[in-house]
């Protein structure tokens, strides 16, 4: 008696461990945030999509400052001129985006076909390649000018990513992703959470870390120390190198998966791109 | 009688240090001499130095100087001012040693860094797959291949063995990380 007893304690606390190892995406995301709006009582929900200027009032007054005369106005002016050129066929961007310009918040998803996470440069690209037009480089450039445009075109949209329960691959993007983010990593043995974890509105050296909650709302971004407009993925290989790991390629799988979770974390969160950051 | 002297010591002094040099010189000369001979009769011919032929080993290197020393001076002119050019032949001797020497050292240090470039390499190759490559392995490996072209074998062997000291710390750290997920403290909230 005593023996099955013991049995059945095993097992359950077996089936509890591995409960508690393999929280669903729900669970992870309420983690997430919570922990943020905890840490940062006095930032309201939405104005974590602001970064490091839901923290810093001296920044946010420079900022809006900034704001009043974008630096990715130009950027924006060149996207929006993209989208309404023909390409060489007489076809444009319109014609594979039938819904206009505001479709930043479908990206980036999961498409079942594909077996893939897919980011609006990605369709982009297949957009541009369906109309016999070179793709373009997805990080910076032209990509990012018209990423820039249809940003602006999306301001305010609530983004909710979806990971399909029918397909399991959909999971395993995301835990993909959500290992990516907390492994530590080159040189210097950090992982993205080092600095935008338990270090968030922290000072190093002249900048406030930002916090992690609402990262992926407000690009492309106009960086002053890129002197241009670049999207998500530039950034991400900018933190790999900043840490001396080795970066991976823009619209690779790591970054896509990466993209992913991060998107889920910020889920139900408005979209304020194009941003100007420092 | 003491110019006589006086002249007579000076021949004396000056045949002692010219006639070896002379006598070196024919030495050397000989296997030239030979070698034309041989040509005519289109008989296979062995190098005139050994200093010549590639040394394959310490202990042949070590020899080499001793060969190369009269073949160089075979080279010297010798005329009145016979004991000066000995002395230039023996100094030109003394280079042509040392080139010797520093090929086949140069060699095994070259061995030596190709290999650590290598380890390097594979190394480097062992923590991409993992995803655990540091960013500046590549460049470092790069460097190392660029200071052994350079001859610089001592700064290519320290970027490598760095290199492959990144490589094998990258590949750790990767598999350490495996399965990282969210931090305690955040979970606690």
């Amino acid at each position: 008696m005593n023996k099955t007893l013991a049995i059945v304690m095993a097992i359950g606390l077996a089936l509890g461990a591995a409960g508690a190892l393999q929280a669903t995406p729900q669970e992870d995301q309420a983690t997430f945030q919570n922990y943020f709006i905890k840490r940062f009582p006095n930032v309201p929900k939405d104005d974590f999509i602001n970064g490091a200027y839901a923290l810093d009032p001296v920044g946010r007054e420079n900022w809006e400052a900034i704001e009043e005369f974008p630096p990715y106005e130009t950027a924006v002016s060149n996207g929006e001129k993209m989208w309404g050129t023909p390409f060489a066929n007489g076809k444009t961007y319109a014609d594979c985006f039938p819904d206009g310009p505001g479709i930043a918040a479908r990206y980036p998803h999961w498409d079942k076909e594909k077996g893939m996470v897919v980011t609006l440069t990605m369709d982009l690209n297949k957009c541009r390649e369906a109309n016999g037009e070179k793709p373009l480089k997805p990080e910076t450039g032209p990509m990012a000018e018209l990423n820039a445009y249809i940003a602006l075109e999306s301001r305010g949209q609530v983004r909710n990513v979806e990971i399909p329960e029918d397909d399991p691959r959909a999971l395993a993007a995301y835990e993909k992703g959500r290992e990516f983010y907390f492994t530590r990593r080159g040189q210097f043995n950090f992982s993205c959470v080092t600095c935008h974890g338990a270090n968030s509105g922290n000072q190093l050296r002249s900048e406030i870390l930002s916090p992690a909650f609402g990262h992926t709302t407000h690009w492309p971004v106009y960086r002053s120390k890129w002197g241009e407009i670049g999207g998500l993925h530039r950034r991400y290989k900018g933190c790999n190198e900043q840490v001396r790991a080795k970066a991976f390629e823009a619209d690779g799988e790591e970054y896509r998966n990466l993209e992913f979770f991060m998107t889920f974390m910020d889920s139900g969160l408005p979209l304020n791109g194009p941003g100007a950051r420092k | 009688m003491q110019i006589r002297t006086l002249f007579a010591g000076f021949l004396a002094a000056t045949l002692m240090v010219g006639l070896p040099t002379l006598n070196q010189a024919e030495a050397a000369d000989r296997p030239a001499k030979t070698q034309k001979t041989d040509k005519k009769s289109k008989k296979p011919v062995k190098p005139a130095a050994p200093a010549a032929a590639p040394a394959p080993a310490a202990a042949p290197a070590a020899a080499a100087p001793a060969a190369a020393a009269p073949a160089a001076a075979a080279a010297a002119p010798v005329g009145p001012g016979g004991a000066v050019a000995g002395a230039a032949a023996a100094g030109a001797a003394g280079a042509v040693a040392a080139g010797a020497l520093a090929a086949p050292a140069d060699t095994a240090e070259k061995a030596a860094l190709d290999k650590a470039i290598a380890d390097a390499q594979a190394a480097r190759k062992k923590a991409a797959s993992v995803a655990g490559e540091w960013r500046d392995t590549a460049k470092m490996i790069k460097q190392a291949e660029e200071a052994g072209a350079a001859g610089d074998f001592a700064k290519g062997m320290k970027l490598a063995s760095e290199a492959q000291k990144q490589g094998e710390l990258g590949y750790e750290q990767a598999v350490k990380e495996r399965g990282a997920g969210f931090p305690d403290y955040m979970k606690k909230q």
